[in-house]
Formats: structure tokens, sequence, C-alpha cells
């Protein structure tokens, strides 16, 4: 049995610091929080708490105080799931991962509603403290780990490559900090709101990892986002507009962070692969689409992912986003609610964070930043150094 | 084959690797200046990390194929902004290296940082209480 899956609410707090600074009395735990999004997710479909049978959350960061959440969230909004509760996690797909679980559930009948929910509150820790995690993360604890390769150490490799490759520079890269920061301005829920940007600025920054420099590689960012899933047969029910999944793909290039053979790090053959899955399944082609969120920790990372999704030539990434092809009014806009540098990186929500911001694009509520006529997106995210990625395409039910 | 060239290293190692029963016998080389990679005898493919099954064929046991230490930066990044356990060590380089034998691994560059394409040599890393490997300019 499988069912066509819609999105029917989408709530979120913004990205920024939301844990308690130096003993102050916090804004709410984690599971206040949540419950709090995910109400606000529940009311925007008019679907009761009862009626959710199954609760998809992220794995909360390693620091994060309150563990069993989503047994607690659960009980906390007075769900009988019949479908699952669970927390899922690999790396950055881990948002994405939520929401592709919550949507297997409706789509095989185990349930007609589906929370895909996430919390990551981890400003209890520094980022140097978290990064003693991170790196078991990112490579063999035993043989790659011990040298300190950071997460973002990757998508250095990657930048400094990309570079000696195609004659580009930091300039070029920096053009994509400057876009989505642009795009931001216009998110209520964005870390750098209100905060414009140019590329003097980005290159004038301190170095983080050579090449990147402190903006072009994420803030560190607290948040909580619960998307709302329902059988499309249920949505109609609803009577209120929703947005219909239409297709998705999943590939892994084989390797962790690497393989052990030369290959083109540059080249994130596993997003080419998953979104040809997604959008043939959708039975569209690129040009059917009107924008796309594409997970891109780094300046880098848009511009390599832009390129193996065919949006841009190879080598183009960065000059396209300077010129706007990838800007709202652009080709395809690409990350309109500011991307990881600049909507923010709670790492284990981004894929949510990227989902719910189509969905307000599909159903018109974008405001100023609004992509017009936006009636197809893509969304995709990655684990790794783009080793995995996971793609969605989602359509505005007519 | 000669002896991996030796770095003496200030104080302890920032993360130490474990040893098992598998990889003891890298480590042990290692401090006598042989670096091995994982080489399965059945297919004979090479591989690093080293992992107690090959990733080509399945096979267990694998053995160690000594390389001559020479190989080409794939590509380097200087880390600024560090894990606590290495804030000591900051600014420092990493290397994607391809091994003359066809082997990608990644390793702490010592000297200034490469360019894409360098020829390099892996040393030997002694520090006070045990030994790591590294990459330097050839």
């Amino acid at each position: 049995m499988t069912r066509e899956v819609a999105i029917v609410g989408a709530a979120a707090l913004p990205v920024g610091r939301h844990s308690p600074r130096g003993g102050a009395a916090a804004t709410g735990f984690e599971h206040d929080l949540l419950a709090g999004i995910a109400l606000q997710a529940l009311a925007q479909a008019g679907v009761a708490a009862a009626e959710v049978g199954s609760l998809v959350l992220t794995l909360p960061p390693p620091s994060t105080r309150q563990l069993g959440l989503a047994t607690m969230l659960a009980a906390h909004l007075g769900l009988r799931c019949s479908g699952r509760i669970a927390e899922v996690v690999e790396m950055g797909i881990t948002g994405g991962l939520a929401f592709d679980q919550a949507a297997a559930d409706v789509a095989l009948g185990h349930c007609d509603f589906a929370l895909a929910a996430g919390v990551n509150l981890d400003g209890n820790v520094s980022a140097a403290e978290a990064a003693n995690n991170g790196i078991r993360t990112v490579g063999d604890v035993d043989f790659q780990s011990v040298f300190g390769i950071t997460p973002i150490s990757w998508y250095a490799f990657d930048a400094m490559r990309y570079l000696h490759e195609t004659g580009n520079t930091r300039a070029d890269l920096a053009a994509v900090a400057v876009k989505n920061r642009r795009h931001a301005q216009h998110n209520p829920l964005a870390q750098m709101r209100g905060k414009p940007l140019t590329a003097e600025q980005v290159l004038a920054e301190r170095p983080i990892v050579d090449p990147l420099g402190l903006l072009d590689v994420p803030p560190r960012g607290e948040g909580a986002v619960a998307l709302l899933l329902a059988s499309a047969e249920a949505a109609r029910a609803l009577g209120r507009s929703h947005v219909l999944l239409r297709g998705r793909g999943f590939a892994h290039d084989g390797f962790h962070q690497m393989g052990d053979r030369r290959h083109d790090m540059t080249d994130f053959v596993a997003a080419r692969q998953a979104t040809q899955q997604a959008l043939a399944q959708a039975r569209m082609g690129l040009r059917d689409l009107h924008l796309a969120e594409l997970y891109a920790p780094c300046t880098i990372t848009e511009v390599l992912v832009t390129e193996a999704l065919g949006i841009c030539a190879r080598g183009r990434g960065g000059a396209d986003a300077a010129a706007g092809a990838t800007a709202v009014g652009g080709r395809l806009p690409v990350n309109t609610s500011g991307g990881c540098l600049s909507r923010g990186h709670p790492p284990t929500l981004t894929g949510l964070y990227g989902l719910l911001e189509l969905h307000e694009q599909l159903l018109g509520r974008a405001g100023a930043r609004q992509v017009s006529g936006a009636s197809r997106a893509l969304h995709c995210c990655e684990l790794g150094n783009y080793n995995a990625a996971l793609v969605h395409v989602l359509e505005a039910a007519a | 084959m000669n002896a991996l060239p030796v770095v003496p290293m200030a104080g302890a190692r920032p993360l130490a690797p474990r040893i098992s029963a598998h990889t003891e016998a890298f480590w042990t080389r290692l401090a006598g200046g042989v670096f091995g990679v994982a080489h399965c005898e059945l297919c004979g493919h090479l591989t690093f990390p080293p992992k107690a099954h090959c990733p080509a064929c399945g096979a267990a046991g694998l053995g160690w194929w000594p390389v001559c230490g020479g190989g080409t930066v794939y590509s380097a990044t200087t880390v600024h902004a560090a894990p606590a356990l290495f804030a000591a060590l900051v600014p420092y380089v990493l290397v994607v290296l391809d091994l003359d034998e066809g082997v990608r691994l990644v390793t702490r560059w010592m000297g200034s940082p490469p360019r894409c394409g360098a020829a390099a040599q892996l040393v030997l890393l002694r520090h006070d209480d045990g030994v790591l490997f590294g990459a330097t300019q050839r």
C-alpha cells in the first residue's frame, strides 16, 4: 500500500540563540519549545493531536540535557500513535530523514497524519567543545579524527581543490554568502535578518578553515521546527491549501567523507543521482522547478551542489550567484530562506527548515522573498561531504 | 625501502588512536618507520584506514602492504578554529594525500601549507606518548 503524501502544516522558531546564557532562566526547555511549535503546525491544519499517528523527531545533539524527547513529546501533546514514535539521525541529512520517515509512515498507511519535528539546543557547550564530538562523526576515529579534522574542514578541502581546478577565487565563493544574506533579510525565521552583507565583508573576515573565512561557514544556531504530514486524501478533507510530495530520491556515493582511491571530491555525484531519481518519479525536469532549497553549510557547498544538479555550469556557481541567476527573480532561485549561512544552521534541523521554506513558498506565504508563481520546488539535503543526498520534489496542490 | 623520516613532536598526541588486535601491527610497524596500508591477499585491494574486512571483496584477515611514502597533495586546508582538544595546535594544516600506490588518505601536514598537486612524503611523528603519521614537502 502506498498513498500520496501532503504537507498540511509547518511552524518553527526563528533560528538563533534559544538556550539561556550565563545562569539566566531558560525561555523554555527543549520539550516545551518543541511542543509549542508542534501545536502551531497542528492548529494551522486544523488537526487534533489525537489524530497524529506518527511522531518522528531528529535526534538532538549530544549535549542536549533532556533526552527521550520523542515519547516525552508524544505524552506531552496527547498523541496516541499507531504508526511510530522515533528519533532519527545521520549527520546533516537528519532533518530530511525525519521528514522522509514520517512521509513513509503516511504512504504505507501506518497513519493518516504524521509529525516530523525536532529541537536543536546546543548553546550549553562552546563550538570548540562541540567540535570534539564533531570530529568523531566525520572521520575514522583512530586514523582520521586524531588529526583534528572538523566537519567543515572537508568542505575546505573541496574549496581548495575547486579554486585550484577552476581558477575561481574566494570572491566567487563570497557571492553565495551575499546572495543568501539578501534573501534572509525578508525571512522572519532567519538568524541574520537585519544584517546586510557585502562581498568585501566576507573577504575581510578572519579565516576559519582556509580558504573559507568566518562568513563562508555557518553561524551556530538553535531552533525548533515541526512539519505536519497527511495522506493526500486526509489533506483534501481538511479543505485547506497544502503541498504534495511528488518525488523522492536517495543516493550514496559509497564513501565516508572520501574514498580510499583517487576520485573527484568536488563532484557531488549523490546529489545528482538522487535529484534525477526524484524528478523522474515526479515526472518533471529541472526546468519545471521554480525554486530549490539545497543543504549547503558553506559557500563552496552551494557552489558545488548547484553545479552537480546542473543548475549552474562547472566553474560558474559563484558567478551565477553574483549575477542573480540563483537569487529570487533569477533563473532558478536557490535558498530563498537565506540557507545555512543566513537563515541559520541548527545542524539536526536544517532539512526541516528547508522543507518549511518550500511549504511557505508553494503556498504563496513567503512575503517579500516570494518567488512569483512558485508551484514546484526541490529540496536536497546531505550527509558527510555530500556523500549521500536525499531529495524531495514538492508541488502546490491545485 | 627506507624508513620514514622522523619528526619529533612536543607533548602528547591531542587524541590518541585506540589499538585493536588488528590495528596493533600498523602502529608497531609505524613506530619502526614503516607505513603499511591494509592489503587484501585474496583480491589485492589496498585500503586505508585499515579495516578488518576487505571493502572490495569482504575477505577477513587483511595483511599490510608497505608503501614507499611518496605521494601527491590532492587538497589542503589550514584549520584556524579547532576542536578544544586541538586548541594548542592552531593553526594546523591538513591534507588529502594520494600515495604513489594509489591509496588516498587524510593526514596532518608539517610545514607551510602546500598547493594542490605538491609532491609529498609521509613522515613519522614521534610524540611523548606514542606515534602518529603525517606528511611534508618531498
